[in-house]
């Protein structure tokens, strides 16, 4: 039974059953609901980036604390062992690991990876590490302080645009520096069968 | 494409050829992008040359095909790395001790084979990880606990052939320890089954570790004499209750009361959770505490480990200065309330919580995820306790070179029985200079500790060679008698090359 302490199960139901990979990837507001998304709650980015994937009636799950167990023992290992659903994610580095070494068993790999920096000015710092769109960097600086809602809007409806050929384990389980600084990680953890509708 | 180390491309590409014979095509990984699955994700060398890589992997699903695949690898000398689950992250991960070795990926192996109930065993497959054992006892509703390590997603076989351990009750978490026969494919292709395995329909296995004449599974903890492709393990029953208590002294004179007072405990049966030393000054619980504080966990019947509490209580009353506090008793199975609040792996529930705590403090909000430690046996004596932590701040500063690596001890650890370890955590990243610092730190500690005569009992695949040469009695007799063994049982030296310091004749010799 998922806990309240890791859990927040804020889904919208999606109906019907998911779409093959290459349908997923034709890129709609029907591809958002065909997406899972994952917020970490301690983070107002990404309660941003949450709302919009509820608005884009993306099945949306949450968690507290970072961890992410419940969520993987009672939704993800259960979908990823029938049809894997892509999944999409704002959280902190660890659930990325995590999430990307569970996947890895169930041929999923991570397609889109970004980090987010807050600059100290109140600002943030976009790098966007696995895509095939550098250019996202400057939409999203460009969006100012409503830069959750247009990487949703990109992740969610338009995966194909920014999802990457290059499919390698991230590395996510550690930091480039010991003394690195707090980051948010975007994400994009598909079936590797998506690399041949890219 | 990466070769094994002195085979031809023709002669690997026949053996992937053969492995795919074996187990099918789609399950022999040769491709980069495959076989970067198995770098170690949390390796010191991250990057360098120096990191420990795989050739390729091959995932049989049944023992025969283990057997099949172990002899063709001996056909062509390709050198195997079996892993059950690949996620002993700070100890190698699923990268291989020896570069260029094919990873023998036994994760398809991933079938609950019994849990007995009425006897409280398990008999399990390599790719059974925790949580999988977890939900096959829950979902039939079984009276057993499993004893999961944090965090739970590693494998119950992988874990406790590492050395590994847990944090419910003595002996379960002891994870080797609770083990009770094991199916094994030697280096040669044979099969061996230990204990009252050997005997032909017998049916205690699992109900008696000894057998018959000399035991031999010793040899497969940390061990490179075959491949254990079944093992049972002992459960506990789910227990009534758990009670704790927190015996406080003031001073490290109290330590030596509260040490010898916590073996009269343990060694009587009084307490058999994993207690909690903290304090002391020592890293684990912040510089700055004079006191030393222990937590007593027991698990039973309500009525009866209120009595053993109370009667810890008696005990460590007497210790000059020590307060003894109580916290409420925890019904089993745990309400909504409690489920929320305590420690779920003491209560045998598998978790990745580890990963979104582990090294956060106010100090550090954001810890760099990486990480090794270096974990010295210490005799469990209030005397060594003191004399280690004075010796690890003695010579922290000059063994960092002066600079804050992000290195924290000692982390004194109390849940292995009748001694302590403590513990050193090395801080790792994708930063090559840091890392570099960190194997210089990393080195030295273990010099200084050997001087000291203590030593580790688990390491990192890149320092299994320098640890074992600290254990170098008589020349080094133990491993130059393990490596005899291994010559014997894997005579093409085929089976995990230099796993716990022991390797294989033709490179001894190179």
């Amino acid at each position: 039974m998922p806990s309240r302490r890791t859990l927040l199960q804020t889904a919208v139901a999606i109906a019907g059953s998911p779409l093959a990979p290459g349908v997923i990837y034709a890129g709609s507001a029907r591809a958002a609901a065909q997406m899972g998304v994952l917020y970490d709650h301690r983070h107002r980015e990404a309660r941003a980036f949450r709302l919009r994937a509820a608005q884009l009636n993306a099945p949306v799950h949450g968690t507290e604390d970072g961890d992410i167990t419940d969520l993987w023992q009672h939704y993800f290992s259960v979908a990823w062992k029938g049809e894997p659903m892509p999944l999409a994610g704002l959280t902190e580095r660890p659930a990325l690991f995590m999430l990307e070494q569970l996947g890895f068993q169930h041929g999923m790999r991570v397609f889109f990876q970004a980090e987010h920096e807050p600059d100290g000015q109140g600002g943030w710092t976009h790098t966007i590490v696995r895509s095939s769109r550098p250019a996202l960097k400057g939409q999203l600086e460009a969006a100012g302080s409503d830069w959750p809602a247009v990487l949703a809007d990109q992740l969610l409806t338009a995966p194909q645009t920014v999802a990457s050929k290059d499919i390698t384990p991230t590395g996510a389980a550690m930091a480039a520096r010991i003394d690195e600084p707090a980051r948010l990680y975007s994400w994009i953890i598909a079936p590797r069968s998506v690399a041949n509708h890219l | 494409m990466a070769l094994p180390p002195n085979v031809s491309e023709r002669d690997f590409n026949r053996a992937l050829e053969q492995f795919s014979n074996i187990v099918g095509s789609e399950w022999v990984f040769s491709s980069d992008e495959d076989v970067a699955l198995y770098r170690d994700a949390y390796s010191i060398y991250w990057g360098e040359p120096e990191e420990r890589v795989a050739s390729g992997a091959v995932a049989p699903d049944t023992v025969e095909q283990v057997q099949a695949v172990v002899r063709a690898a001996n056909e062509f000398r390709i050198p195997l790395y079996p892993i059950s689950t690949g996620r002993n992250l700070a100890y190698g991960g699923s990268a291989p001790a020896y570069s260029g070795s094919v990873v023998l990926d036994l994760k398809r192996m991933n079938r609950v084979l019994e849990v007995n109930e009425r006897n409280a065993y398990a008999l399990v497959e390599p790719g059974v990880s925790y949580f999988d054992l977890y939900n096959h006892i829950e979902e039939r509703n079984l009276n057993v606990w499993i004893d999961p390590p944090d965090p739970g997603w590693g494998s119950v076989i992988g874990n406790a052939l590492d050395g590994g351990g847990g944090w419910t009750a003595y002996p379960y978490r002891d994870h080797f320890g609770a083990h009770c026969g094991m199916e094994v494919v030697l280096g040669d292709g044979d099969i061996v089954r230990t204990g009252m395995g050997a005997l032909p329909n017998g049916s205690t296995w699992q109900e008696n570790k000894w057998g018959y004449g000399p035991w031999v599974d010793g040899l497969f903890r940390q061990g490179n004499m075959g491949v254990v492709t079944k093992m049972g393990f002992w459960l506990m029953p789910k227990p009534e209750a758990y009670i704790s208590g927190t015996a406080t002294v003031p001073d490290d004179e109290g330590a030596v009361g509260l040490m010898d007072t916590l073996n009269l405990l343990e060694n009587t049966g009084i307490v058999n959770g994993s207690t909690q030393l903290g304090g002391g000054g020592a890293g684990g619980a912040g510089f700055g505490g004079g006191g030393w504080s222990l937590q007593v966990p027991i698990y039973g019947p309500a009525n009866v480990i209120r009595a053993q509490l109370d009667y810890c209580r008696q005990k460590f009353e007497a210790i000059e200065g020590c307060t003894f506090t109580e916290e409420p008793l925890v019904r089993i199975p745990l309400s909504p309330e409690d489920r929320a609040r305590v420690r779920l792996v003491n209560f045998g529930i598998p978790n990745l919580s580890t990963f979104s705590m582990l090294g956060r403090s106010p100090f550090q909000p954001n810890p760099a995820g990486g990480h090794i430690g270096f974990s010295p046996i210490v005799p469990r004596r209030g005397e060594d306790l003191v004399r280690f932590r004075n010796w690890y701040q003695a010579n922290a500063a000059e063994v960092s070179g002066g600079e804050n690596l992000g290195i924290i001890g000692p982390v004194f650890m109390t849940n292995w029985e009748r001694s302590l370890v403590g513990l050193i955590m090395f801080p790792i990243s994708k930063d090559p200079e840091h890392n570099s610092k960190i194997r210089d730190a990393f080195v030295r500690w273990v010099e200084l500790a050997a001087a000291e005569g203590w030593a580790e009992y688990r390491a990192p695949t890149v320092y299994q060679d320098l640890i074992a040469s600290t254990y170098d009695y008589n020349d080094n007799a133990l491993t130059r008698m393990r490596e005899k063994i291994k010559d014997a049982v894997d005579p093409n030296g085929i089976i995990s090359a230099g796993r716990y310091g022991v390797w294989p004749r033709h490179l001894r010799d190179a």
